[in-house]
């Protein structure tokens, strides 16, 4: 299964729990991110880590599984999931 | 954990999203290439109010002069020390003031950065050698192998990461760097540039996502290497990457073939260059087609310049191999990586995962990844080719150059030996994550390509055009 926007997504990569796109985060979880690139720059535009599925990829992107960020379980499922 | 929608107030695809809290132009403080704009353009515009007012950035855009022995080194380093002070001084607080906005850690990006400037200051001093030359002591290598050096062999603090920005120096240099350029080189240049940097982008993408997919590599990992090798080396990884929603673990195996090709070709394409005699826009020109990362690039291509300059049988300057290497590389690749993002996006959701997706490929991405320092490299050179129309060739070189175009050239050297120094500081191998032997055959391939057909498209087919782009 991949992350989608079907019927019935309830909501964005970039708001969910299981999404991390934080720079830091970002630049530790990519060795070598830094050297010649940046977690900061403009071409990476919102992207992140899902936990769930193991991808790299677009806030704009959603899936079934979305869990609203800030949720009792977000804080578990987001202390899971950081790099 | 997220910095989410909220930052950059991309809108969604779908309607089932939430929506941004922010909006998109909240991303003008928040992302570096903003910041490089403003620090550039800001430097530009005061260069200018002081040069009509009578006065210049001279006076703080010093340098180390050319010295013999090492007690004159000393002396001309005492007699400045005020305006190294000063210049320590601008660029900690316009650095500082960019990093508390961009999310750097402000607080150890200042002992970080006070360390780089002064590195970077014995380093400048370095190359200032009367005899550096005969030793090859070119700024950008000394400041890449030292850093290389350190970071590999002795354990560094965690607090100076924080003043290591590469790609936040290097934006910066770049606008700088437009001040340098007239804007009708740009637009006349422009689309000789384009044209090269594709036909090498495109060739060099299909071979590395060919070879990738014949050797049993996913076609998200195909695409994210090719991409790193086509067109703007790990800031083209990890746009790719996300846009093809690519593994974890695929944007770090590109990134770790970027870094390791794109440090052998800053040593290989000047040397090579030197080797075949090459004139100094022949060789820039072949650095902004074959290397891989702008950083990594420009450190190739100022040293290239600097050989030329003083070599006999190669004709040019150092600006003369840094102009053709900018419009190519920056002109030429980097701002179309949105474009590659949105195709190869649009592929991923198409073909790839045809029968398990729904989802579209956002067209705003190709606005949203757009490297928005180029726009302040555009803007810089428009204000000083607009400045200069005015005045006789007779008066711009005794007045213009010395007193706007000079200074800003001095900061812009700053940033990148300050960028040199980063990429050797921030390249631990160890770090890097293990790339396995089919991404590297497949990377490898494409690097053949790239610089065998970027040396094709230099150094014949538009030798002349990029021998005597600037004459």
């Amino acid at each position: 299964m991949q992350p989608t926007s079907n019927p019935g997504v309830t909501g964005r990569c970039g708001a969910c729990a299981h999404f991390t796109n934080d720079p830091d985060s970002l630049e530790k979880a990519f060795p070598g991110l830094r050297s010649m690139g940046s977690g900061f720059s403009s071409v990476r535009a919102s992207d992140g880590i899902c936990g769930l599925w193991n991808r790299y990829l677009p806030a704009w992107d959603g899936c079934e599984k979305f869990h609203a960020a800030g949720s009792s379980e977000a804080a578990i499922i987001s202390r899971k999931t950081l790099p | 954990m997220s910095e989410n929608i909220a930052t950059t107030g991309t809108p969604s695809t779908g309607g089932d999203a939430t929506q941004p809290q922010h909006p998109a132009w909240h991303e003008l403080w928040r992302k570096e290439d903003w910041w490089a704009v403003w620090l550039g353009l800001g430097l530009v515009v005061a260069g200018y109010a002081l040069f009509s007012a009578g006065s210049s950035l001279a006076w703080i855009a010093v340098a180390p002069a050319k010295w013999t022995t090492f007690s004159q080194l000393t002396a001309q380093l005492s007699a400045a020390a005020p305006r190294y002070a000063a210049l320590l001084g601008l660029f900690l607080v316009v650095f500082t003031v960019a990093a508390s906005f961009i999310g750097y850690k402000a607080k150890s990006f200042i002992p970080a950065f006070i360390l780089v400037f002064l590195v970077s200051v014995a380093i400048y001093a370095a190359g200032s050698w009367a005899q550096a030359q005969r030793y090859n002591l070119e700024p950008p290598l000394v400041a890449l192998v030292l850093g290389l050096l350190v970071s590999n062999l002795l354990p560094l603090p965690e607090w100076l990461n924080s003043g290591l920005r590469v790609e936040f120096f290097i934006k910066t240099g770049i606008v700088l760097l437009g001040a340098g350029l007239p804007f009708t080189l740009i637009v006349w240049a422009g689309p000789v540039a384009i044209l090269q940097a594709s036909i090498v982008s495109i060739a060099t993408f299909l071979v590395i996502y060919f070879v990738g997919r014949r050797l049993g590599l996913e076609r998200p990992l195909a695409a994210t290497l090719g991409a790193g090798g086509a067109v703007c080396g790990v800031s083209a990884a990890i746009a790719v990457g996300g846009a093809v929603r690519a593994k974890k673990e695929d944007p770090p195996i590109a990134i770790t073939l970027v870094i390791l090709w794109a440090i052998v070709l800053i040593f290989v394409l000047p040397f090579v260059s030197r080797a075949l005699l090459l004139p100094a826009g022949v060789g820039g020109a072949w650095i902004g087609t074959s290397e891989f990362a702008d950083a990594a690039g420009l450190a190739a291509a100022q040293t290239y310049g600097g050989i030329a300059s003083h070599t006999a049988g190669i004709s040019g300057t150092a600006d003369q191999a840094l102009i053709p290497y900018t419009l190519i590389k920056v002109v030429g690749r980097d701002v179309w990586i949105g474009i590659w993002a949105f195709v190869l996006a649009f592929i991923s959701i198409t073909r790839w995962e045809v029968s398990t997706t729904g989802r579209k490929a956002n067209a705003g991405q190709i606005w949203w990844r757009f490297p928005k320092f180029v726009l302040g490299f555009i803007a810089a050179s428009l204000v000083i080719t607009l400045v200069v129309r005015g005045f006789t060739f007779a008066d711009y070189n005794k007045l213009v150059k010395p007193g706007l175009v000079a200074p800003l050239i001095s900061l812009r050297t700053w940033a990148f030996t300050f960028a040199f120094l980063s990429i050797g500081l921030t390249t631990r191998l160890r770090g890097l994550a293990s790339a396995g032997r089919k991404p590297f055959v497949a990377f490898t391939s494409g690097v053949i390509v790239n610089v065998v057909l970027g040396y094709v498209l230099s150094a014949v087919v538009f030798r002349d055009y990029w021998a005597n782009l600037t004459h």
